[in-house]
């Protein structure tokens, strides 16, 4: 039981700390996401309109950071939960490596999309 | 039923109790040699846990103050019985064990410059008698929380050896030396026989056998009888002290630390009626005082409620804010067991039994002693014993308040200190006797394949309201006989007690009923002892002897018991001479 | 004729029983103010002596008798019968394992207490013939921390603590964070490396049962909170 206690292994500090600020993170880039969508633009949205600024840099850089913090507060928050009831190390080490395949999948294909975005001809 | 296994444990020192004196024994012991505790219950579940108000010592934090005036207030308190070697020890010594308990990591109340917290408290006074002196250090009113904790933390840290849940049934001895002690495994079952080079029975006082009283259920004095059955004695077992402020009804104890703090009593008319009793202290007299007062306002009429039993302690003027950072715990306790909100309104209170003067006895190391008039006192080989259940005699006739978590602290230390070096100096262990335990064995063995048909608890509650009755703050001739003879038919009784528990885990009603013959037998000495004593002296009152008689009684009871359970009176002379001091002659006792 | 009220207690005697079950029981009110554990001790002393309970001080400091009443984690000997839904349910602690009847083993819950390092550690001597200096305020510190008295009401209500064996627990991480607040303790460091860990602070959901169960009143989620926030200021 001690061996479990002390010695090697992440703490769950950082986990914890940043489940925080990515979460704190989301709540902006969330209302800023809701807020361009609905109240931003003048006229009617158009598709025009929406793809000029999703293919602009700014906009990519900003996607791309909106990705970063959901998939990294989704995928921890599975984290914790495989913390809180997975008790076999060995189990435990698949699960989260199941996870972290899952994550890097997501923001691959995430960082696909928006990377590769163009305006259609 | 199949045969109970017998596992026997070898250790160099083992102590029976881990309350306050037993954990303090331990912590010194086990520095030196190899030392285990056995509890009842878990160490921190141990009584200690419930003294409320603090630990006596005469630090001056407050105001100058000096261990002599502690000597002769504990003396004066004692009513001229204590021994006055062990006094002086005790109070010299009280600075000392306070500061190493701070340095052990108990937290303390604090003062403005940031020394430990004193508050006034009952006969505690200064320059022989003047006036109230803060003298008992505090942790709010949670001394003895704070306290025990402590201890035991220190004893985690120090790897201190632990059986919790273990219950002494026997001391066993080899001709006239004491090898260990038998004890039944109340979790699993099972006896546990432990060989020791020195046995110290820390296994605090005997309340229970009140019906209305301040203690744990723990409380039982089994330490008492086990001393009695292996033939050694008991020292002045008629002295109970009754606390003035029980909660009426129940008993939970209100700290003289409220009238430390400014509280005081009063009687139904409203008059603060301790200044008739107390020209100088009024509250702050010593116990036996107080409860005597009360307890003759109450015969006089002027009790409050519907009976008149019961009367008030004002403590609302002191302010709120001073009763939730002083007094927290007593404002948790008036609120869930009287329903008063005591910042507002006053707590119903009442005399309670809360604390036994005598024990075992011992000299100042916390060595057991035999001894008698005529016979100097000579230590029991490998036997200590500290605490409520020993009688050193620091408390005599009457112990003041925050004496006793002082107690345990000096006796205990000493005690375990004084183990070491007598484990150390013999080789070998003794041998066990031939056939160790046996009594014990088979008195459990009995209970568990007996088919006797008296309940356990028809015979206590019987007890402990006649004890109660006729054994209480006021005593007589007649009530004593008349106690005398309950006490043989509870004992015939007794013979045929069945339980209905025959299991091994955990069975209660094992453990509850030895516990009942426990207190059949020392009661037996309380009762004789009390019987015997022709005065009033301390805690002790007899009606029919109103005074203080020096020239017969100025003497400690000693009570064996014989084999067929009849008690034997014998007497040993009071320690009159401190070690560096001029003895304080008695005199007169006026608060 | 007294007013009566059921008590409804898990029974479980290992040497007989294959299964726990519910025993009723009829307790009389004798006096106003009775508490659970006088409800218990009547049945003990008057109906059935086999039933098993730990119990000493009855009035809330020695910690033996937390129970689940009524679904609830509290001491037996400071809850009033009368404040109580009839009948009343009567079961040992959660989540631990059941010696007999109502006593549960407390085994592990006393190992992670001590895991924490429960005790005062110091670097620095204390001066030889006085007391250390702590201010008032320093001391104030320490309210609401040194006054647990380990009954296992708070953990044992815990979700977190249900459902990882290895957790900690808020009894054990209020005793650590108890030490940490103390000005006089120099053990931080060791501390915080044993709480630092997917068993410490970290499984503290803040489900805040701990703190509802508490009968001392005490705040363990919020001790942990400390904890966590002082890992975090010393880490990032």
């Amino acid at each position: 039981m001690l061996g479990k206690y002390f010695g090697s292994g992440r703490s769950g500090a950082f986990d914890w700390f940043f489940q925080r600020i990515s979460g704190v993170a989301l709540l902006i880039t969330l209302f800023l996401h809701f807020w361009v969508l609905h109240y931003a633009s003048e006229g009617p949205v158009t598709y025009q309109k929406v793809m000029a600024r999703l293919v602009s840099p700014v906009w990519k850089a900003i996607d791309i950071a909106f990705l970063v913090f959901a998939v990294y507060h989704a995928m921890n928050g599975f984290k914790m939960i495989i913390d809180d009831y997975i008790h076999s190390a060995g189990l435990r080490a698949v699960l989260v490596g199941a996870l972290w395949v899952l994550s890097i999948g997501f923001f691959g294909l995430g960082v696909l999309t928006i990377v590769t975005l163009k305006v259609q001809a | 039923m199949a045969d109970i296994k017998v596992t026997v444990h070898k250790h160099d020192v083992v102590i029976v109790g881990a309350g306050g004196a037993g954990l303090r024994a331990a912590l010194e012991a086990s520095r030196v040699v190899n030392t285990a505790v056995i509890s009842q219950v878990f160490p921190t579940r141990s009584h200690t846990v419930a003294a409320q108000g603090g630990v006596a010592a005469s630090l001056s934090n407050v105001e100058p103050d000096d261990w002599v005036w502690h000597m002769f207030d504990t003396i004066k308190g004692s009513d001229y019985l204590g021994d006055q070697d062990a006094i002086e020890f005790m109070c010299r010594m009280a600075p000392e064990v306070v500061i190493e308990l701070e340095h052990m990591g108990m937290p303390f109340s604090r003062l403005q410059d940031g020394k430990i917290f004193q508050r006034r408290f009952g006969g505690h006074t200064k320059d022989f008698g003047k006036e109230a002196i803060c003298r008992t250090c505090a942790a709010a009113d949670r001394t003895g929380h704070a306290m025990l904790h402590t201890l035991y933390e220190q004893c985690v840290k120090n790897q201190v050896v632990f059986y919790n849940e273990f219950f002494a049934l026997e001391l066993l001895m080899n001709e006239d030396h004491v090898v260990g002690v038998l004890a039944w495994d109340i979790a699993n079952g099972g006896f546990h026989i432990f060989h020791a080079k020195a046995t110290m029975f820390a296994t605090g006082g005997y309340i229970r056998v009140y019906k209305t009283n301040s203690n744990a259920h723990i409380n039982t004095g089994d330490g008492l009888s086990l001393s009695l059955r292996a033939g050694l004695p008991v020292e002045d077992l008629e002295f109970v002290q009754f606390h003035p402020t029980g909660i009426y009804g129940v008993g939970n104890l209100i700290t003289e630390g409220v009238r430390g703090e400014g509280g005081y009593l009063l009687n139904k008319d409203g008059e603060r009626f301790m200044k008739r009793y107390a020209p100088t202290v009024w509250d702050l007299a010593s116990r036996d005082v107080v409860s005597r007062a009360m307890a003759e306002e109450m015969r006089q009429g002027r009790g409050c409620g519907p009976k008149g039993d019961y009367l008030l302690l004002k403590l609302d003027h002191i302010g709120a804010d001073i009763i939730h950072e002083r007094l927290p715990g007593i404002w948790e306790l008036a609120y869930v067991f009287a329903h008063v909100d005591c910042t507002k309104e006053p707590i119903p209170v009442t005399p309670t039994a809360h604390y036994s003067m005598g024990g075992i006895p011992t000299n100042r190391y916390s060595e057991v002693v035999l001894g008698g008039m005529d016979k100097p006192e000579e230590p029991v080989k490998g036997f200590y014993a500290a605490g409520e259940a020993a009688c050193a005699s620091v408390h005599g006739a009457n112990r003041l308040g925050s004496n006793s978590l002082l107690d345990i602290m000096v006796f205990g230390k000493v005690g375990g200190q004084k183990m070491a070096e007598f484990a150390q100096s013999l080789p070998e262990h003794v041998p066990l006797p031939e056939n160790p335990g046996k009594k014990g064995i088979e008195e459990v063995k009995n209970l568990l394949n007996g088919t006797g048909g008296e309940m356990m608890g028809a015979i206590w509650d019987e007890l402990k309201e006649s004890m109660e009755l006729n054994c209480g703050v006021f005593r007589t001739e007649e009530t004593l006989t008349t106690q005398r003879t309950v006490l043989k038919k509870l004992c015939d009784r007794f013979k045929n007690v069945g339980i209905a528990d025959k299991g091994l885990a955990f069975n209660l009603d094992l453990i509850e009923t030895l516990e009942l013959g426990h207190m059949l037998d020392f009661s037996k000495a309380i009762v004789e002892g009390a019987l015997a004593r022709q005065e009033s002296r301390g805690a002790h009152y007899r009606d029919d002897y109103p005074q203080r008689d020096d020239e017969k009684w100025h003497k400690h009871t000693l009570a064996y018991m014989e084999e067929d359970g009849s008690i034997r009176l014998d007497y040993k002379p009071v320690r009159m001479k401190p070690l560096t001091v001029p003895t304080f002659e008695p005199k007169e006792r006026v608060y | 004729m007294l007013k009566t009220v059921t008590f409804s207690v898990f029974r479980y005697d290992p040497e007989k029983d294959k299964k726990p079950y519910y025993k009723d029981y009829k307790v009389e009110l004798r006096r106003p103010g009775m508490m659970v554990l006088d409800g218990l001790n009547q049945i003990r002393w008057e109906q059935d002596g086999t039933l098993a309970y730990r119990r000493s001080c009855r009035e809330g400091v020695c910690g033996s008798d937390g129970l689940n009443i009524n679904g609830v984690n509290m001491l037996a000997c400071i809850t009033h019968i009368e404040d109580l839904k009839d009948p009343i349910v009567v079961q040992p602690l959660p989540s631990m394992p059941v010696i007999k009847d109502l006593v549960v083993d407390f085994t592990d819950f006393y190992k992670k207490y001590y895991l924490v390092k429960p005790y005062l550690i110091t670097k620095t001597p204390p001066p030889s013939d006085r007391e250390r200096l702590q201010s008032p305020e320093d001391r104030k510190k320490l309210d609401g921390l040194y006054e647990c008295i380990l009954c296992a009401c708070c953990s044992t209500s815990c979700p977190s603590f249900w459902a990882d064996p290895d957790y900690l627990g808020p009894a054990a991480l209020l005793k650590a964070w108890r030490f940490i607040a103390d000005t006089r303790d120099e053990g931080a460091d060791e501390r915080l490396e044993i709480i630092n860990d997917r068993d410490g602070a970290w499984r503290c959901h803040t489900i805040l049962n701990c703190v509802e169960a508490c009968p001392k009143q005490l705040n363990p989620t919020e001790a942990i909170a400390e904890l966590k926030k002082t890992i975090i200021h010393r880490k990032f």
